[in-house]
């Protein structure tokens, strides 16, 4: 089963992703990165397990853009979907990110309901 | 480009309500009184805006209420996540400050989001340097108040 990484700076914004996550019922084992570097750093390592990536824009280090821009560019990593989790809400920055990364799989806007973020990330992933 | 005070006021009274009434389930209203903290322990977390508007969002309230606020964001028992309380302040007035954002946006402004930082404060730290307009707001509601501020100043273009 593929493996769900959350880029959130704030701490208590991943914990409440990962709960929403694992109230819904999937079952993916999830990786935690509190910056854009951090996962970069995560990925290298584990990128064949990694099924799906929910990324903040506005972070310390490497911001979220920045990261999914680099995923985009790397074969092994630029077919995992990402679904943008952001206050970035405009359409100049929705279509920016659309630019960043092919792949990008889905935009939630901040703030959001656990049943939106449930819902994208069903699109995007079977629950197991 | 150029939008008013009244303006203002209203796009962060929108973003105050979507955050914490529609979002956090806390049911707070502007209210004409100013807050008082009478002595508590007080929590300043600020945004930094840059851009076609520069300034910053602030939001002052008790530690307590931070407490709350955050149990209500975790659903958690408050003493769970001692550590967590500035990040989840920092986080809400994340929020409020992208839909502020977002909100200006419709009035031409375009601008960049700074990191939220969360520090013991009151409500004069946050200050207002010259040339700069506040817009101040006291909430109160379900239990807790806080103050909302922005200070701002619209860059000056040539028609």
């Amino acid at each position: 089963m593929k493996k769900i990484m959350v880029v959130e700076d704030s701490s208590v914004q991943r914990k409440i992703i990962v709960k929403i996550i694992q109230e819904a019922g999937f079952k993916n084992e999830i990786l935690e990165a509190g910056d854009g570097n951090i996962a970069i750093d995560i990925l290298s390592e584990h990128y064949s397990e990694v099924g799906l990536i929910l990324c903040d824009w506005n972070m310390p280090n490497i911001n979220g853009l920045e990261f999914i821009r680099a995923a985009a560019n790397v074969p092994a990593v630029k077919g995992i979907p990402i679904i943008m989790v952001t206050t970035e809400g405009t359409d100049e920055k929705i279509s920016e990110a659309k630019k960043a990364h092919p792949n990008l799989a889905g935009y939630i806007p901040k703030p959001f309901t656990p049943q939106k973020l449930r819902e994208v990330i069903d699109s995007v992933i079977p629950k197991n | 480009m150029a939008v008013n005070n009244d303006e203002i006021i209203s796009q962060l009274k929108a973003a105050a309500e979507k955050v914490f009434t529609a979002n956090l389930r806390l049911f707070v209203r502007p209210v004409s009184c100013d807050i008082e903290f009478e002595g508590a322990e007080t929590l300043l977390s600020t945004v930094d805006f840059t851009g076609s508007l520069d300034g910053a969002l602030g939001l002052c309230l008790s530690s307590e209420n931070a407490f709350k606020i955050v149990s209500k964001m975790l659903d958690a028992d408050p003493n769970q996540f001692t550590c967590d309380v500035y990040d989840g302040i920092g986080e809400v007035v994340n929020m409020v400050a992208g839909l502020l954002k977002n909100g200006l946006s419709l009035y031409g402004h375009k601008m960049q989001l700074g990191i939220p930082k969360t520090r013991e404060g009151v409500e004069n730290d946050f200050r207002v340097p010259e040339g700069f307009s506040k817009v101040k707001l006291n909430y109160s509601g379900s239990g807790i108040s806080f103050i909302l501020m922005f200070v701002y100043k619209q860059a000056i273009y040539e028609s």
